[in-house]
């Protein structure tokens, strides 16, 4: 009869043990979110900075992941007008809180098109050493930059881009062909160059570059993107130090003479092509203008 | 054509021809485009592709005026040296800054 007893009394215990357990919070729910899980959920978000900001509100394990993404690209000098106290106030909080290695890409806007980005004006001493401390960058998007102010101690502003910088953007450079073909060489590691237009008139009348010694070859295996390039020069230079283009993409438009050297170098690296045909519209007509393949003057 | 023939990559693949989309209704009677391009294949086959830069909002309209336009490139044999139908792409027209 003991027996029996303890049985039952083992048999009541095991149904107590089984009980349900009482309903978690919604703190201690997403707290079990596997880490990846929650990337997964933010990473739908990236676009949508509003949405990644209230995600960094709910808890600390969401905000170690949506952090990341919203301080991802840092943009400078957009439309409205900006002065240079205002700028160093937003890098000296980025840097209190200890956030610039997330900054991933930098795009600095000039706030017109006469007045460009020169060295007095965006890169002052003060702002210099905050911008030595991204350590991250893989991405610079420069808007009228004016490289020619630079010279030819450009290296001392950009140089510790160079272990990280993969890809640059420049719209509108104020530059000799050397000039652009020295502060490319800048990057090592550079793979990607988008480059829209360049300003030429009155530079060629400013003092030889025949001092700008290039750096070291970038590696310049990814994308090419030339739309208004007119400098065969800049190529050659870059050919010179690098034994070699290697893009693998090459995007052209109205680049001239340009179009012949950028293909016969990059002929045993080359995926794909692309041009474009330069219709345009007149009295409400399209009509093209060439035949605007890369092998054409267009 | 010269240059076209050094590109001796064994990668390479695709030719990708970008247009606006005024310039779309222009295709079909662009006959020296095509012809251009009937020559480059036969010194390097490639994949043709067709990649319309559009405002956001007129993606939808941009690729089925470009499938109009290539459907009448088609018939009227501008592309028979393809292997394959050329691909039709849309990209947003979105600012550098």
């Amino acid at each position: 009869m003991t027996t029996t007893w303890r049985r039952g009394k083992a048999a009541v215990g095991r149904l107590l043990d089984n009980a349900p357990p009482k309903t978690r919070t919604a703190h201690e729910s997403t707290s079990c979110f596997p880490y990846e899980i929650t990337e997964m959920i933010v990473a739908y978000l990236t676009h949508d900075l509003d949405a990644l900001k209230a995600c960094s509100l709910t808890c600390r394990s969401w905000y170690t992941v949506a952090v990341s993404h919203i301080h991802h690209t840092l943009i400078l000098g957009r439309k409205t007008p900006e002065k240079p106290r205002d700028k160093l106030k937003i890098l000296s909080k980025l840097q209190e809180r200890g956030l610039m290695p997330l900054v991933k890409e930098i795009r600095v806007s000039a706030r017109y098109s006469w007045y460009p980005l020169s060295a007095p004006g965006a890169f002052s001493h003060n702002c210099l050493r905050y911008y030595s401390a991204f350590t991250n960058v893989q991405t610079l998007r420069l808007d009228h930059l004016d490289i020619s102010s630079f010279a030819p101690a450009i290296g001392r502003y950009f140089e510790h881009f160079s272990p990280t910088l993969r890809s640059i953007a420049l719209w509108n450079p104020r530059c000799t062909s050397r000039q652009l073909s020295h502060f490319l060489s800048l990057f090592s590691n550079l793979d990607d160059i988008y480059i829209r237009r360049i300003y030429t008139y009155a530079l060629e009348m400013s003092a030889p570059d025949t001092a700008l010694v290039p750096h070291s070859p970038p590696k310049l295996r990814g994308q090419l993107t030339l739309h208004s390039f007119f400098w065969p020069e800049t190529w050659t230079d870059l050919i010179n130090l690098c034994g070699g283009l290697h893009f693998r993409h090459v995007d052209l438009f109205k680049v001239a003479d340009c179009a012949p050297i950028l293909l016969n170098a990059c002929a045993q690296t080359v995926e794909t092509i692309r041009f474009h045909v330069p219709y345009i519209r007149e009295y409400g007509i399209g009509r093209r203008s060439g035949v605007g393949l890369p092998m054409d003057q267009n | 054509m010269g240059t076209f023939s050094t590109v001796t990559s064994s990668v390479f693949s695709e030719l990708v021809v970008v247009l606006w989309e005024h310039g779309i209704a222009c295709l079909p009677s662009d006959v020296t485009l095509f012809e251009t391009l009937r020559a480059m294949n036969e010194i390097k086959p490639f994949r043709l592709v067709f990649l319309v830069e559009v405002a956001g909002l007129y993606q939808e309209e941009g690729r089925r005026e470009l499938k109009q336009a290539l459907d009448l490139v088609t018939g009227k044999g501008f592309l028979d040296f393809l292997e394959s139908p050329p691909d039709i792409l849309i990209d947003a027209r979105t600012p550098w800054f």
